[in-house]
């Protein structure tokens, strides 16, 4: 986490109060985004990936929820005391956000133009024939064919992918440095979202701009991402370089999600291995490792205390928040599964 | 054990136009095989289950069970007569179970329409619930109150109390997690060999339907482009589109994935509205004939139990 990181978050806890009780939905979570690098979060439903970036961009209602500790600087501001005002002027112009579901996430009601018109307006000050100039170069480099024409329609005249390319038209309006992807996808088939993937590596190339990417699929990390965070509970459980989180998996959690996964390589026949088990109830978060009731490998220690993230020695870019890299820990070697994914590369 | 000839599911949708969403389809499912059936969305694929197993009507062409002709339109007694072997599990979770009726209620269902004693379905369900990996104290409960990987398994435990031989899965993992999806699919194949039964497993994800089938069918528009066993398809394909659609799938490794050339398909699926002849695919594929825009092209059998759908392969 250097000086010169583009945003810093810093044990961030989000929390929102229910009929139920409180909801620890994110349980002090740090991690930092360099210039111009694609940084994956991934894990599963419920595990705090989206409510984290979500309050980042100050989009958590509030209440019921409510950012409990923890900073996160984006190029020096402080993005959780910003006041909405403050937040509304920075959103859009310094950051874009871009959503799993295109169909719901734009105005029915306006012109795909238009919407990507008012972003410019607000923020750069622009007049309308101005903006939907600029709107046209936009729809252009997301490559959407007939960009005149498409300026003037309505979203349900868009095809899922054509909304997802117009939403990033729409969110890289204002050159953001930073660019958030919450699962953006996740509701497109296979053939786009190879599509998409690649619009979106190669606008971070050209621009130098960096993206959080949000997803529950691994193989969309493999694709796209430098750095990969997997979170699970509320916490992130391991992070570091994409080969290190592939091929030295250090944390048990982050080795079952690849077991549970068909591969195409290698042994592609092996049966899959699920996960037993639910993920905790984030009501009453467990005192020890919130991965511990589902875990293999899991010892005494595990249930009892929550252990704190251990740097990998030969490369501290690379943690893991599990007891076994405790020195006092068992050899992890003998603990471990091979890592079928790539046990030939590792 | 499944037989489709030309089998044709085509919408009426206003003003003298037709949606052609199944367009014939020749398909063999084998008895107590996993066929996959991939393709984009509007490709057709879930019409094609739904119209097999009479929950649409077909608007033309045959489908045999068994060697028996399916009716194209399903009465209420062919309903009843077909569920007990003819069954479908859906795609969400959510909202395919009655959030006011119990899960005794709900799994037993089709056999309380058969008549069998409150007594009898009570310990039925509780032993289908254990076996889904449920526990049978839960049979009273609402859906509400289980997670999405837990009424995946109510609804297939709804469609397996009646103990069927051909089972439709409309993408029966795609609102779940990575580590409850193969919760899932191993209770399928757990299924399929302890009950000898037949599943049309309908899904995008590519390679988990390599995985759990036996044979993978293709399709596109309407339209069938290739079929065959599982890994013949997935790592020798034949068709351009299917071609492209692998080279699509991404791979969980990023070695891979970073020497990986790209590969694209161009513009997108074309809508389904009014389809003249010719190969559906004309129009976005790279390696287009002069006939492909005129002629439709037939199935050609490239290998054994290989068919592909394209003029490439032709004489």
């Amino acid at each position: 986490m250097t000086a010169s990181s583009l945003l810093a978050v810093k044990n961030l806890h989000v929390e929102f109060e229910t009929y139920g009780g409180t909801v620890k939905a994110v349980r002090g979570v740090d991690f930092a985004v360099q210039r111009g690098e694609v940084l994956a979060i991934v894990g599963e439903s419920g595990c705090g990936k989206s409510v984290t970036v979500q309050s980042l961009m100050g989009l958590i209602p509030m209440p019921p929820g409510k950012v409990t500790a923890g900073s996160a600087t984006l190029d020096g501001v402080d993005l959780l005391t910003l006041n909405p005002k403050a937040m509304n002027q920075f959103r859009g112009k310094e950051m874009g956000m871009i959503f799993q579901d295109p169909m719901t996430s734009l105005n029915p009601t306006m012109t795909i133009g238009d919407q990507i018109a008012e972003t410019l307006k607000v923020h750069r000050g622009l007049n309308s024939t101005e903006a939907l100039s600029i709107a046209k170069d936009l729809l252009l480099k997301t490559r959407i064919p007939e960009a005149e024409r498409r300026l003037q329609q309505y979203p349900f005249e868009f095809s899922g992918g054509m909304l997802q390319r117009a939403m990033i038209a729409q969110s890289l309006a204002c050159s953001p440095s930073l660019l958030i992807a919450d699962e953006p996808t996740t509701a497109l088939d296979v053939t786009i979202q190879a599509q998409i993937l690649d619009l979106l590596k190669e606008l971070q190339a050209k621009d130098d701009m960096a993206i959080v990417l949000i997803t529950h699929d691994l193989a969309v990390v493999a694709r796209t991402a430098q750095h990969v965070c997997v979170m699970y509970a509320g916490q992130i459980v391991e992070q570091g370089g994409v080969d290190e989180i592939f091929y030295q998996s250090a944390h048990p959690y982050t080795v079952g999600l690849k077991l549970a996964m068909p591969t195409n390589v290698g042994d592609y026949n092996k049966t899959l291995n699920p996960i037993p088990g639910s993920p905790p109830d984030l009501f009453a978060p467990p005192t020890g490792c919130g991965y511990a009731a589902r875990c293999p490998q899991a010892m005494q220690i595990c249930h009892q205390q929550n252990p704190p993230l251990y740097p990998d020695q030969t490369n501290p870019g690379h943690a893991s928040r599990c007891w076994l890299q405790d020195p006092k820990a068992p050899k992890v070697s003998a603990l471990y599964q091979p890592n079928l994914i790539a046990s030939d590369r590792s | 054990m499944i037989k489709t000839v030309d089998l044709k599911k085509h919408f009426l949708i206003g003003r003298h136009q037709i949606l052609h969403a199944v367009d014939g389809i020749s398909l063999d499912i084998a008895e107590n095989e996993i066929l996959g059936l991939v393709g984009e969305s509007g490709s057709g694929k879930s019409t094609f289950g739904k119209t097999l197993i009479g929950l649409h009507e077909r608007t033309s062409g045959e489908a045999y069970y068994r060697g028996q002709p399916l009716p194209a339109k399903f009465t209420a007694a062919d309903h009843s007569r077909y569920s007990t072997d003819l069954q479908m599990i859906f795609q969400d979770p959510y909202a395919s179970l009655n959030p006011r009726m119990t899960v005794l209620d709900i799994i037993g269902e089709g056999l309380a329409l058969k008549g069998i004693p409150r007594a009898d379905i009570q310990q039925r369900v509780g032993f289908w619930l254990e076996r889904v990996g449920l526990h049978p104290d839960h049979m009273s409960r609402y859906p509400h109150e289980f997670s999405g990987g837990q009424r995946q398994r109510i609804g297939i435990a709804r469609a397996m109390i009646i103990e069927p031989k051909f089972v439709v899965c409309d993408e029966p993992i795609s609102a779940l997690d990575v580590s409850v999806q193969a919760q899932v699919v191993n209770l399928l194949q757990d299924l399929k060999q302890s009950l000898g039964l037949t599943l049309l497993f309908i899904a995008h994800d590519l390679s988990m339907v390599r995985y759990i089938s036996d044979r993978m069918a293709v399709m596109y528009l309407g339209s069938l482009v290739e079929s065959g066993p599982s890994d013949a398809v997935f790592f020798e394909p034949k068709h351009p589109y299917t071609q492209l659609l692998i080279a699509s799938n991404p791979e969980a490794d990023p070695a891979i994935e970073r020497t990986k050339p790209t590969q694209h398909v161009i513009g997108e699926i074309t809508s389904p509205v009014n389809l003249g002849p010719g190969c559906r695919f004309a129009d976005r594929c790279p390696k287009v004939l002069a006939e492909c825009h005129d002629v439709t092209p037939e199935a050609i059998l490239i290998a054994t139990d290989h068919q592909v759908a394209c003029h490439l392969y032709a004489g």
